[in-house]
């Protein structure tokens, strides 16, 4: 993929990978955070 | 160009004045003026405003002035300092933000004496204030360089018109307002960048794209184009920014207000999902134009911080220009809202009634907080005058809350004690001075090393040391005094 394609779509992906992670940490921690 | 400054300043004054007076006239009229209307918008705030007032609070002159600066140096890798934040706003919306609603505080001191006691609210109090109004004097001389830029006035002058419009986005009705005036801005502020990327796309001749890619290449600079960049700038420019931002925002009362004023708790993790995407993709409209800018030597013979607006001031049509330099103008006076916001409400609450009026009601409160707004406005714009070299201490002012954060997990999860967490803090600070102000880093061969690693290092081995070997109670979270809250909270 050639710019400014590979910079828009590989920070919305970075983006959303970062949210997936946190929200998949955040339900397997939930628990404990007194959920 | 005349008619531009005043489409700026015309699209800020309605919308400040029109929204605020609106809301405070609707607040007069249902009798809601009190402390808890004005400081968390009667804890009613709905996903789209928390989510936009979450985004914006931490979008401001370092995204919207620096931006194009650290794109000319690192290239794409800079989308890390965006991606900082999203990691940030997760870290508030999945944990921190969630629980201070959860437990019903109105301030960050509010929980800590909840956590650990009194003696660990008041000194965290002074410091935290003191370290969001370091912030408020950044966004003030922002404020003072976009007016320099748009009107030709001095910074001085422009410092002091910004800080009187951002006044008025926060004192007419507090956080609601902010919130409201946040949601427009922020829907604005989109159309504007992407219809100004999309204009200049088209504008370029056929072929530019390609143009791009091989001025990077061809002198060896490809890595310049990618996000990951080279693994030297991933160690240092993105795993710095990710730490400082992550662990001293994380915390703090700019951030964590608006969470407090949510509808409930649901409010705050489903605002993710917009708060994420909206603060995040801002700064990669920058870095896609400071990129392109760079290779047209006649923008790029601007300078590091002048070659990104000046290639919008020459490729845009003067009513985009206007759009796009209005809705810069609004994410630094949101920043600028919430950084005076923030402080007064620690003082309203945490020093003046907490040491001098217990018996102050709600009315008496957001007296105290306008008038707190206007003075710290008042200072920051008198400081923001001499223009301090404010962006090289914000790492260290940052630094400052990183034991904050942690002693905050540790005494939810872990253990509580009033003794420790002072000990903790102060030695952390003292760490911190050390690191700036004497040749300890050099001594140590460990120049390189960025405030905030040395006072989570602290906050690590003395916070756990003395948390682990000192008397205290069990964390928070395990405790009979968190299940009588919730009791006592389900019950209003």
């Amino acid at each position: 993929m050639t710019f400014p394609w590979s910079v828009f779509l590989s920070s919305f992906a970075a983006i959303f990978a970062i949210v997936l992670v946190g929200q998949l940490v955040s339900s397997l921690f939930g628990k404990k955070g007194g959920d | 160009m005349t008619w531009v400054i005043f489409g700026v300043l015309f699209y800020n004054v309605v919308l400040i004045f029109g929204i605020g007076g609106y809301l405070a006239f609707k607040a007069k009229q249902t009798a809601e003026e009190g402390g808890t209307s004005f400081l968390l918008s009667n804890r009613d705030l709905p996903v789209p405003v928390v989510a936009t007032t979450l985004a914006l609070t931490v979008l401001g002159a370092a995204h919207v002035l620096g931006g194009y600066e650290m794109t000319w140096f690192n290239g794409a890798v800079t989308a890390w300092f965006s991606l900082a934040h999203v990691i940030l706003l997760t870290v508030v919306c999945l944990t921190t933000g969630r629980w201070v609603r959860r437990l019903g505080v109105s301030t960050i001191p509010e929980l800590l004496e909840l956590l650990h006691g009194r003696n660990l609210r008041v000194t965290v109090s002074c410091v935290m204030a003191g370290v969001i109004f370091g912030i408020l004097t950044l966004e003030t001389q922002g404020l003072g360089i976009l007016f320099a830029t748009l009107t030709g006035w001095s910074i001085v002058n422009g410092a002091i018109a910004g800080g009187i419009l951002g006044i008025f986005y926060v004192i007419l009705a507090g956080m609601k307002e902010i919130g409201w005036v946040n949601l427009i801005n922020t829907i604005v502020m989109y159309v504007g960048v992407v219809l100004a990327t999309v204009w200049i796309g088209l504008e370029l001749p056929a072929g530019s794209w390609e143009k791009v890619t091989s001025f990077y290449t061809s002198q060896d600079q490809g890595w310049m184009l990618s996000i990951f960049g080279t693994p030297q700038l991933l160690l240092t420019f993105a795993l710095g920014n990710v730490i400082a931002v992550t662990f001293c925002q994380g915390i703090s009362q700019m951030l964590m207000q608006p969470c407090m004023a949510a509808k409930d708790e649901a409010v705050v993790r489903k605002s993710l999902w917009i708060a994420a995407p909206v603060n995040g993709m801002f700064g990669i409209f920058v870095v896609v134009l400071g990129l392109m800018a760079k290779t047209m030597p006649e923008f790029a013979a601007a300078g590091p911080k002048l070659y990104g607006t000046t290639m919008l001031a020459t490729m845009l049509p003067g009513w985009l220009v206007a759009w796009v330099l209005a809705s810069f103008l609004g994410a630094v006076l949101s920043t600028f809202a919430m950084c005076s916001m923030a402080p007064a409400t620690i003082f309203a609450l945490d020093i003046y009634k907490t040491y001098y009026n217990p018996q102050a009601d709600d009315a008496e409160i957001a007296k105290v907080t306008r008038m707190a707004i206007v003075v710290l406005a008042i200072i920051a714009m008198a400081v923001a005058s001499f223009l301090p070299p404010i962006l090289a201490a914000i790492n260290w002012l940052f630094s400052f809350i990183v034991p904050v954060f942690w002693l905050v997990i540790m005494g939810l999860f872990w253990k509580r004690s009033d003794k420790a967490a002072v000990a903790t803090c102060i030695l952390a600070w003292v760490a911190n001075f050390l690191w700036s102000f004497t040749g300890l880093p050099g001594a140590l061969n460990m120049a390189s090393v960025p405030n905030a690693y040395v006072t989570l290092a602290v906050t690590f081995v003395f916070g756990g040391a003395f948390l682990a070997f000192m008397d205290g109670q069990p964390g928070y979270f395990r405790s009979a005094a968190y299940a009588d809250r919730m009791r006592a909270l389900s019950f209003k």
